[in-house]
């Protein structure tokens, strides 16, 4: 107890007293709740938190607008929860650049209100709550359905400025649309889980929002009537933003959004209906999660080879599908669901603290000997005491 | 080719390489003969003198040149080097902009050039897995059957390679809308500095841990050799329809691109075309360029033939808002032609204007290119160097290309100079150094007016992470002041011999 009561007089001589308290469950992450929590005023202040943590051995993970039970597996060790929230500010926004760049701690829904004024957006569409922050989703690398259009976070992500586990703070990428001066390690933190670095301010790509968009659906004879209908949607060039194969009681449908100028939804929608011929119509629904369950999976699998995966799931499995991208994403009710999905190489995505405690999330051997070597040899260079979210990322990096 | 064939043997260049020559180890040569074949190592002078180039600036000579076909032999061949400690530089087509392919410190060259088959066409999951020598043309020319293609489209895609163009992150006129080579690139296989042969992303989204393919993708070929490449191939579109937009002015032609963005419309390109270059071009390609006008801007847009015509319309009203005199809209194949002629005959074209050039690359935010072009004439004015504009407008991509005549004593200097000068109004604009050729040698040393000491040092670790040291194309994308092979001494005839065979 008295490390901890330390703890927090050293943080709070880093980071000032009103931005330290003691950790408690609100932070916890995957059920491990951290001894202080420190939300940073400045950039330079959170550097130096790492700093402090990185010559103690201490564990930080970045915390941003605590959406429990994403990705990543338990935490071996948690010290210091470092909030981001407060660097949450538009940096600069120049329409007229498409581009955006802000604090890490901003939440989507800020974000998407900032685009929107100016009739833009950043195509960000994960299933995951308006209050969550851009750094953890670009930690996390969440993207969703209109990936197949407008690409996933790695795509329009052309800017970072990270703390580094040793507490450098460093840019990645720049304030241009288009730039190959150096590493683009930009593709390196997306997606690490903060596991390399801790972001504090990404410069994405924005684009026009479009003039019309329409949800369309209907019945399918087959998960292979489904995914087939939408990729010949694809390959015909309908302004498809998005495909999402479902099923229920025993009947397969694909909803599809269609965005673009008005001239071109409604010319999509024609086709789209004459594609699917007599097929029973159905409202259309954008449907952007899956409901229930216990234990988030995604499975991935050249799109070719989904139908045959989708049928093959047991009858009463809850999933949605992507099927130009080739990936479904699933609810299990319990734990006894995972192995033959695991088998197929599933990726856990959520689960609750007691589940993720008896499993490895990305798979019992998620990296090949060699991949695995420069992964490891990766985060020893950029976190070289592993202070950073220990234990979280594949291989328990 | 820079070298023609009418180059003897007896020429003083040779003994140059010969003398170059005199320490390699008669064993590196045997050992790489014994990993990949006689017939594919190549260390004759005559031979390695071929590879001393690119479509740059710099040179370095090779001690050894070998052409693998498998992977299987890039590795044997890495590890060679390896034991003999001495470094390797990848090559493709050797259009490189930025002098990527060169060996600054020789060692070894590695030909990615007989590497050259598709593996895998795959229509259903629309996806391409080529090897590294493949020219990015050939890979749509192979999708079109299926109605796809290979969406980046650099101006050397007849000759450059897939491998360069992952290497360097290449870029074009459509990746406006279409992003660079990394947004294509799904997945690698590559060679390591240890010679292990590993396999990084895949055909399925979403295998886990880092993004290693997109580190990769642009590293210059400094952490890996790529062996193998999973493409991702995009329908091709409906409808495209180009429009030649013909202005009086530079301001109000590159007012216009943003009020095109502004205007909600992303076309797939947006070319601008100066008057220096229009004047150049039009004797050659009888484009209709008027000879009194300043800029062009060649605008394409495509998609579903209702959206084409939507966004067509609304670019010809806005260039019309902006002062454009003239507007022509190519609706057929072959008028959509006619209208790029001038715009992808352009860079041979200038070399009627002055004996060399020297093509620049940086970028600046698209807001800013009004401001940032008016600086470069300024600037170029003031040197009294001739410039020619044709470039990427809407991501802001400028290419100045300076006409000098290295004849005359000092000129290269000043356009090294001038060049610099120019690379600093785009990064004091918020910009870029490069945009799609590379960091490579020549603007090494500029990384440090962009990045910060500690930026760099994160780049270099990981650059140690993959074991690569200094062993894979040593001297590019650090600054160092270490001269690429004998360069320094070199340049400025050197710089003389970029010419029409160079690509922007």
């Amino acid at each position: 107890m008295e490390r901890r009561a330390n703890l927090l007089t050293e943080l709070q001589s880093i980071a000032g007293a009103e931005n330290v308290r003691p950790g408690d469950d609100e932070f916890a992450v995957d059920g491990v709740a951290p001894q202080a929590v420190v939300r940073p005023a400045t950039v330079e202040a959170a550097a130096a938190v790492v700093r402090h943590a990185n010559a103690n051995r201490l564990a930080v993970i970045p915390i941003g607008g605590k959406q429990r039970g994403g990705p990543g597996n338990v935490p071996a060790r948690y010290d210091i929860g470092l909030d981001v929230t407060a660097l949450s500010e538009i940096i600069e926004y120049e329409p007229g650049d498409l581009t955006i760049t802000c604090g890490a701690g901003i939440t989507l829904g800020e974000l998407r209100k900032a685009t929107a004024a100016a009739g833009q957006m950043v195509p960000f569409d994960p299933e995951i709550a308006g209050e969550a922050s851009v750094g953890g989703v670009l930690a996390a690398d969440l993207w969703g359905p209109s990936r197949v259009s407008l690409g996933g976070p790695r795509d329009f992500t052309i800017g970072l400025r990270v703390i580094t586990g040793d507490g450098l703070t460093t840019r990645a990428g720049g304030r241009v649309v288009k730039n190959v001066a150096g590493y683009d390690l930009c593709k390196l933190y997306v997606g690490s889980l903060g596991t390399l670095a801790v972001i504090t301010e990404a410069t994405f790509k924005v684009q026009p929002v479009p003039k019309a968009t329409r949800e369309l659906a209907f019945t399918a004879a087959s998960a292979a009537d489904a995914c087939g209908i939408a990729g010949e949607s694809l390959m015909r060039g309908l302004s498809l933003q998005s495909a999402v194969v479902t099923r229920a009681d025993e009947r397969w449908r694909l909803d599809i959004t269609l965005a673009g100028s008005e001239a071109a939804v409604e010319r999509s929608a024609r086709e789209f209906a004459s594609l699917s011929g007599d097929r029973e119509q159905e409202t259309g629904d954008k449907i952007g999660h899956v409901e229930g369950g216990l234990i988030g999976v995604r499975v991935a699998a050249p799109p070719s080879e989904l139908p045959a995966l989708l049928e093959g799931l047991p009858g009463d499995a809850h999933f949605l599908a992507y099927p130009t991208l080739g990936v479904v994403r699933l609810r299990l009710k319990d734990e006894g669901e995972l192995p033959p999905l695991v088998a197929m190489g599933a990726v856990v995505e959520d689960a609750p603290p007691d589940v993720k405690r008896r499993i490895d999330v990305f798979g019992p051997e998620p990296l090949s000997s060699a991949t695995g070597g420069l992964m490891r040899s990766i985060k020893a260079q950029l976190d070289p005491n592993g202070v950073l979210s220990p234990g979280r990322f594949v291989g328990r990096l | 080719m820079p070298l023609s064939g009418e180059i003897s043997t007896a020429s003083p260049l040779f003994d140059r390489a010969r003398a170059r020559l005199a320490p390699v180890a008669a064993s590196l040569i045997k050992d790489l003969q014994s990993a990949i074949g006689v017939k594919h190592v190549l260390h004759a002078p005559e031979d390695l003198l071929v590879y001393e180039y690119d479509a740059t600036i710099e040179r370095g000579l090779p001690e050894a040149v070998v052409l693998p076909e498998t992977t299987a032999e890039v590795a044997a061949a890495v590890r060679v080097a390896k034991r003999h400690g001495v470094p390797v530089t990848a090559r493709g087509s050797g259009t490189g902009l930025s002098g990527g392919a060169i060996p600054c410190e020789g060692g070894i060259v590695i030909v990615t050039a007989r590497m050259d088959r598709i593996l895998k066409l795959d229509p259903a999951n629309r996806l391409a897995v080529v090897q590294p020598g493949v020219i990015n043309l050939d890979i749509s020319k192979a999708a079109a059957p299926h109605g796809l293609y290979y969406a980046p489209d650099p101006s050397s895609q007849k000759a450059c390679s897939i491998g360069g163009n992952v290497a360097q992150n290449a870029g074009g006129p459509h990746t406006l809308r279409y992003g660079s080579t990394v947004n294509h690139v799904l997945g690698l296989e590559i060679v390591t500095p240890d010679g292990d042969i590993v396999t990084l992303g895949g055909e399925a989204l979403g295998a886990p841990g880092y993004d290693l393919t997109g580190l990769v993708v642009g590293s210059e070929g400094t952490l890996a050799i790529v062996t193998a490449v999973v493409v991702r191939l995009l329908p091709q579109a409906q409808a495209t329809i180009t429009l030649l937009a013909v202005f009086d002015e530079v301001r109000q032609a590159s007012e216009a691109v943003s009020a095109i963005i502004a205007a909600g419309v992303l076309p797939a390109a947006l070319e601008m075309i100066d008057g220096k270059t229009m004047q150049a071009v039009e004797p050659f390609v009888n484009a209709g360029y008027p000879p009194d006008a300043d800029a062009a801007l060649l605008i394409e847009v495509e998609g579903l033939e209702e959206e084409t015509s939507e966004q067509a319309e609304a670019v010809r009203a806005t260039c019309e808002v902006s002062g454009a005199r003239e507007i022509r809209i190519g609706m057929s194949p072959d008028e959509r032609e006619k209208l790029w002629a001038g715009r992808k005959g352009a860079l041979g074209a200038l070399g009627r204007l002055a004996p060399s050039y020297y093509i620049l690359d940086g970028v600046v935010p698209r807001t800013r290119l009004p401001d940032v072009l008016s600086g470069v004439y300024e600037a170029c004015e003031r040197y009294d160097m001739p410039v020619a504009n044709v470039f990427h407008a809407g991501d802001g991509n400028l290419h100045p290309n300076l006409m000098f005549d290295d004849r005359v004593p000092g000129a290269a200097e000043r356009v090294l100079e001038l060049g610099e000068e120019i690379m600093r109004l785009c990064v004091d604009a918020g910009g870029s150094i490069t945009g799609e050729h590379g960091v490579g040698f020549e603007k090494r040393n500029y990384m440090s007016w962009i990045f910060s000491d500690d930026d760099l040092a994160v780049m270099a670790r990981v650059k140690s992470a993959f074991g690569a040291e200094e062993r894979f194309n040593p001297g590019k994308v650090f600054p160092s002041s270490k001269g690429c092979g004998e360069v320094s001494s070199r340049m400025k005839t050197a710089i003389a011999k970029i010419g029409p065979d160079a690509y922007v």
